[in-house]
């Protein structure tokens, strides 16, 4: 796998948000360039495997681009999502891959990880 | 309760659009869809939601939801065991409450154990569980607008 040229966005930060367990990030090619743990690794390696039959689901619906993807577990879920800068120019956009608590509110923290980039 | 009956359970709550259920394989065992969906569309999202359903159960292996969330749909879908009920929700503000109910529905139809048979062939495809479907490309593309967008589009 090559090495991606982006630098991932505020990993301790990120990992230090209430209810986050792990998390990957990826520049916009799926490359990964951050992993918090070997769960967070995994869990890279599976969702492009996922964003895959994911397309496939937006394709044959005509549901238009994929723009989030959430796995809930009895504890647990897991969110896929891209976010971008306001220039789409290096680091260019970013795909974020977090684990995290079942009570924990995505759209807060989409927010919070936003005001990051 | 079977599958008729919790789709129109389903199908009254607010946000939803429609749903239907159907095997891992595409069959489909009940619906209640606009007509824009045709079976041939319906069994092709099915095996696609089951293929990200049973990849998603390698790491969390007690995943049962998934929820899509799309440019123009959002798709919620929750693992009855050997089918899968699969819920077009036009306002996201009502999806908590189209979990729970689908909770709810999924354990009494667990426990009622009875199916329906396909109302049709299941359609043949050549998805495998861990290669990628298509050709064209194995990656996602970037989305272009600004603090959000497709991961793939």
């Amino acid at each position: 796998m090559s090495e991606s040229q982006t630098l991932p966005v505020e990993p301790e930060k990120i990992n230090q948000i209430d209810g986050v367990q792990c998390h990957f990030q990826t520049d916009r090619d799926f490359v990964k360039n951050y992993s918090s743990s070997e769960e967070a690794s995994g869990l890279g390696d599976l969702s492009s495997v996922c964003l895959n039959f994911a397309s496939g689901v937006a394709d044959a619906g005509g549901f238009g681009a994929l723009n989030r993807l959430v796995a809930y577990a009895d504890d647990s879920k897991f969110a896929l999502f891209a976010l971008n800068p306001k220039t789409a120019t290096p680091p260019g956009p970013r795909i974020f891959g977090i684990k995290m608590s079942a009570s924990t509110n995505l759209e807060k923290l989409v927010s919070s990880i936003n005001q990051m980039i | 309760m079977k599958i008729p009956q919790l789709i129109q359970y389903l199908n009254n709550l607010a946000g939803v659009e429609g749903c239907y259920v159907a095997s891992s394989d595409g069959g489909i065992l009940g619906k209640e869809m606009s007509s824009i969906f045709d079976d041939e569309i319906l069994s092709e999202v099915a095996v696609n939601v089951s293929n990200v359903m049973e990849t998603f159960k390698a790491e969390l292996s007690a995943c049962k939801e998934l929820h899509f969330e799309m440019e123009l749909k959002r798709l919620y879908v929750r693992d009855l065991g050997d089918s899968l009920l699969l819920v077009l929700v036009d306002e996201l503000d009502q999806l908590a409450n189209i979990r729970v109910a689908a909770n709810v529905v999924a354990k009494r139809f667990d426990r009622g154990g009875e199916q329906a048979s396909p109302e049709r062939t299941p359609v043949q495809t050549t998805t495998s569980l861990f290669g990628p479907r298509r050709k064209k490309e194995t990656k996602p593309k970037p989305a272009a607008k600004d603090g959000g967008g497709g991961i793939w589009g």
